[in-house]
């Protein structure tokens, strides 16, 4: 009789843990939504882009007309949620090296994140964030090398590379970060399984927080963000 | 030899100067240097830009035919339209190959490392390093992103632990770009020769940090510093904000101190790692004055004006000869004719103020040594010698009536000019005996003169040719007469000197004619030729002179106070009058003492002294020297 009872409330109670999580899941929503740049955003992106290291000889090639000046969506957005809801149990983020540079390279975690970086570059790199101990300059060999770092006090941190030059990168460490997406070179982006409530969505590009709107998720109907344009005037 | 001591003191400043120029030209020849040195290695520093970018753009154009190359770009367009990587593989093998023939094609441009990339800039084929890895990215390096944005561009990467130099252009293909050609050629030891060579011979180096990348050292010029010693001063000159912000450093002496280097970074993504160059030269500098020469080439001396500087010694060496000549051997030879001159007995004494310096006052010693000897030699009377009147009144005053000089009639003995030694020096003179007598008219006769026998002093050791004993020789014999024979008192080549019969008293000289200076301020003048040759004369017949002398001194001695005379006259018969009166009391002898010859020698003495003096007259005066008499003679100014 006893073992019975003891069946049954196991029973019970995997029900209950099913149910809860099935209402949980019914309640998490989508959201999604696109950024576009324009013109003379991507023109005062470059000019406030660190300057290029000085050559000989730069000139268009006689040919074909070169390709405008773009800004690398994927490489160089992050677009945010911020809100109060429960943090999701996953505090592991992975950034790559990748083409020569971070991907992504503007990167936008909580604290407490464990970040794990890969190199897939032929070339070595040292990665370090100025003011922050956690990230000290250390060698990431080629080959999808791998390194964690434990990331703790909120701000922003510059990182370098200290033997690709070129290859820069800003960390933002954002109380309260419910979810970041990662959009695709045209500028869409998901976020998904987010719990019904209002938001803060923010975009970072390098070192500037570009733009905030809230947002209202809302049980049962998944949310698709107006396209976000980013311009000079407006950031 | 004045003017010899002016060309001595001028050769001495001149060679001072020269020294002091040589080694004021050392520092200055080493600070032109460092001077030099400095600018040439800035020099160098621009060659070396213009090469590195003459190097890039070269690059650029090498890579225009593999970037343009169908095989090549078929490959790229197989690429881009890969499902995924793995389909990377037989497109890589293929196009490695194309780029490896591709590469070979450029001979000296030949890439060390050479990528195609697709239109994302992911590696499709890789020559040098990594050959086999695919699928690694090189979009976001600024050069590739670039190169596939439409253009052609160069840097500098590190990669691999490697420096290159890159180039980078894109492949166009059916109006789009496909990928793109990245080029690289190593900063090593071939391009810092290369370099090297294009500077004439300076150690070219590249260092990443501290660490050397590659070098070259010339061995043409000697001494060229090494890439180590390059190295050393790199930690000090990378923090120098003129070489962080892309320019050149200051010229840095090297801590060996064995040349000057200039530190630049490449311009590219690189100089972020502090790659750079360095360009050394060594420094000669010079160590010692000498060393100049050393430091002189043959073209340097070939642009000597020798003819110039051979004309220039010449003149100096004949002017050092013509002032030797003049202030030296001149007056040697002239000394040395007129000591010959007295060696031949051609005259009696040596005319000091013919002379100077020196010369001047070794014939003051001469006449003094004859003089002394003579006087050793027992004051024969019948050696008479020349007085020379103005030796004896020495220098002319400068105001109005002074005594000029003072001179005396008499023996030799009684008489003798002093030497130099002798004179007393101004302010030092003993007192003038107040035993001058004044001239008077009408003064009593003298008393004959003593015999010969008392004349001659028995016993002398050196006696003259034998005076006979004749009428008392006439004041001009008694002052100018020469010896006839060899004198035993004065054995050797100097002739036995006729002791003078009249000479000066100088102790009585005022200090104003003897202020002790023996070289100028005495004024001496040779003895008148015609007096010479009057003594002459009479030398060679002393005897008769000597009889009429006698004949006439009886006539004269009873006729002086009788005849009407002119004032002159009258002072010249005052004076003889006085001189006989003295002599008479001093107890001298008075043979052949006629007044004639007394005035004749007066005469011709006031004449030479109112020529030298520009006075208008002569005052004589009798006095009493030695316990001689003696006549002074003042020259009287308007």
């Amino acid at each position: 009789m006893h073992a019975i009872s003891k069946l049954k409330l196991g029973t019970l109670l995997a029900v209950a843990t099913a149910l809860c999580l099935l209402v949980a899941t019914a309640a998490a929503m989508d959201v999604t939504g696109t950024v576009r740049v324009s013109d003379d955003y991507v023109a005062r992106a470059r000019r406030t882009a660190p300057a290029s290291h000085a050559y000989y000889w730069e000139e268009w090639n006689g040919f074909l007309d070169p390709r405008p000046d773009s800004v690398d969506l994927s490489r160089e957005i992050a677009v945010v949620l911020i809100g109060n809801a429960p943090e999701p149990p996953d505090h592991n983020v992975t950034i790559e090296w990748r083409g020569g540079g971070l991907m992504p390279s503007t990167i936008v975690v909580r604290p407490g994140t464990i970040l794990a970086i890969e190199n897939h570059d032929d070339v070595i790199h040292e990665l370090s964030a100025a003011g922050l101990t956690e990230v000290a300059a250390e060698a990431t060999g080629s080959g999808s090398t791998r390194r964690t770092l434990a990331l703790g006090r909120p701000g922003h941190y510059a990182l370098a590379d200290g033997l690709v030059p070129h290859a820069t990168g800003h960390l933002h460490v954002v109380p309260n970060l419910v979810a970041v997406a990662k959009p695709t070179s045209g500028g869409a982006f998901t976020f998904t399984n987010i719990a019904a409530g209002q938001y803060v969505l923010k975009i970072f590009h390098g070192d500037r927080e570009v733009t905030s709107r809230t947002v209202d998720v809302v049980e049962g109907h998944p949310l698709t963000v107006d396209p976000i344009t980013l311009a000079a005037s407006s950031s | 030899m004045l003017l010899s001591r002016f060309w001595i003191l001028f050769l001495a400043v001149v060679a001072g100067v020269a020294c002091g120029a040589a080694m004021l030209a050392r520092g200055m020849v080493n600070r032109q240097y460092d001077n030099d040195l400095a600018n040439n290695l800035r020099r160098d520093r621009l060659v070396v830009e213009s090469t590195l970018k003459l190097e890039a753009r070269a690059q650029i154009d090498a890579i225009a035919p593999i970037a343009a190359d169908s095989d090549v770009r078929a490959a790229l367009r197989a690429a881009n339209g890969r499902q995924n990587d793995a389909a990377l593989n037989d497109v890589s093998s293929r196009l490695r190959e194309q780029l490896r023939s591709l590469n070979r094609q450029l001979e000296g441009l030949s890439a060390d490392i050479l990528f195609a990339v697709d239109r994302n800039g992911v590696i499709v084929a890789q020559l040098g390093p990594y050959e086999r890895r695919l699928g690694a990215g090189l979009g976001t390096f600024p050069l590739v992103a670039r190169a596939l944005a439409g253009y052609v561009r160069d840097d500098v990467w590190t990669y691999d632990t490697n420096a290159y130099r890159m180039a980078a252009r894109p492949v166009i293909d059916g109006g789009q770009y496909i990928g793109a050609i990245v080029h690289g050629k190593k900063l090593d030891d071939n391009l810092a020769h290369m370099l090297s060579d294009r500077l004439g011979g300076a150690t070219v180096g590249f260092f990443r940090n501290t660490q050397p990348l590659g070098s070259f050292v010339p061995t043409d010029p000697a001494g060229s510093p090494s890439m180590a010693e390059l190295s050393t001063p790199l930690a000090n000159v990378l923090t120098e904000q003129k070489v962080r912000t892309g320019d050149a450093s200051d010229p840095h002496p090297l801590d060996s101190g064995h040349g000057s280097a200039i530190y630049s970074l490449v311009k590219g993504s690189a100089s972020a790692l502090s790659v750079g160059y360095v360009i050394g030269r060594p420094v000669t500098h010079i160590a010692a004055p000498m060393d100049l020469f050393s430091q002189a080439t043959t073209e340097d001396f070939a642009t000597l004006p020798k003819p110039m500087i051979i004309v220039g010694i010449v003149l100096a060496f004949l002017l050092g000869m013509l002032i030797m000549y003049f202030e030296r051997d001149m007056p040697l030879m002239r000394f040395r004719k007129a000591v010959e001159a007295l060696g031949r007995r051609a005259v009696e004494r040596l005319v000091a103020t013919e002379f100077n310096g020196v010369h001047r006052k070794l014939a003051q010693d001469i006449n003094s040594a004859l003089d002394k000897q003579a006087a050793a030699g027992g004051g024969d009377p019948g050696r008479k010698s020349v007085a020379n009147i103005d030796e004896l009144l020495g220098p002319s005053p400068t105001t109005g009536t002074q005594p000029a000089a003072f001179f005396a009639f008499g023996d030799a003995p009684q008489s003798l000019p002093p030497s130099a030694d002798d004179i007393p020096k101004a302010g030092k003179m003993p007192p003038i005996p107040p035993t001058v007598v004044p001239a008077k008219m009408g003064a009593p006769p003298p008393p004959p003169p003593p015999s010969a026998a008392t004349r001659a002093a028995p016993g002398k050791p050196t006696p003259a040719p034998a005076s006979p004993p004749s009428p008392a020789p006439s004041p001009l014999e008694m002052l100018s007469l020469p010896p006839t024979g060899p004198s035993t008192a004065a054995p050797g080549p100097l002739p036995t000197p006729v002791v003078p019969a009249m000479a000066p008293a100088f102790s009585n000289v005022p200090s104003a004619f003897d202020d002790g200076d023996d070289e100028g301020q005495t004024m001496i003048a040779r003895v008148p030729e015609e007096l010479l040759a009057q003594l002459g004369d009479r030398s060679s017949g002393s005897q008769a002179s000597q009889a009429d002398a006698a004949a006439e001194n009886d006539g004269a001695m009873t006729t002086v106070s009788q005849v009407k005379q002119s004032p002159e006259d009258q002072h010249f018969r005052a004076v003889f009058d006085e001189f006989v009166n003295v002599k008479k009391q001093c107890g001298e002898p008075l043979q052949g003492f006629t007044y004639d010859k007394f005035v004749q020698t007066l005469k011709k003495n006031k004449e030479q002294i109112v020529a030298k003096h520009s006075a208008s007259d002569v005052k004589f005066t009798v006095y009493v020297k030695d316990g001689k008499a003696a006549l002074k003679a003042t020259p009287v100014k308007d």
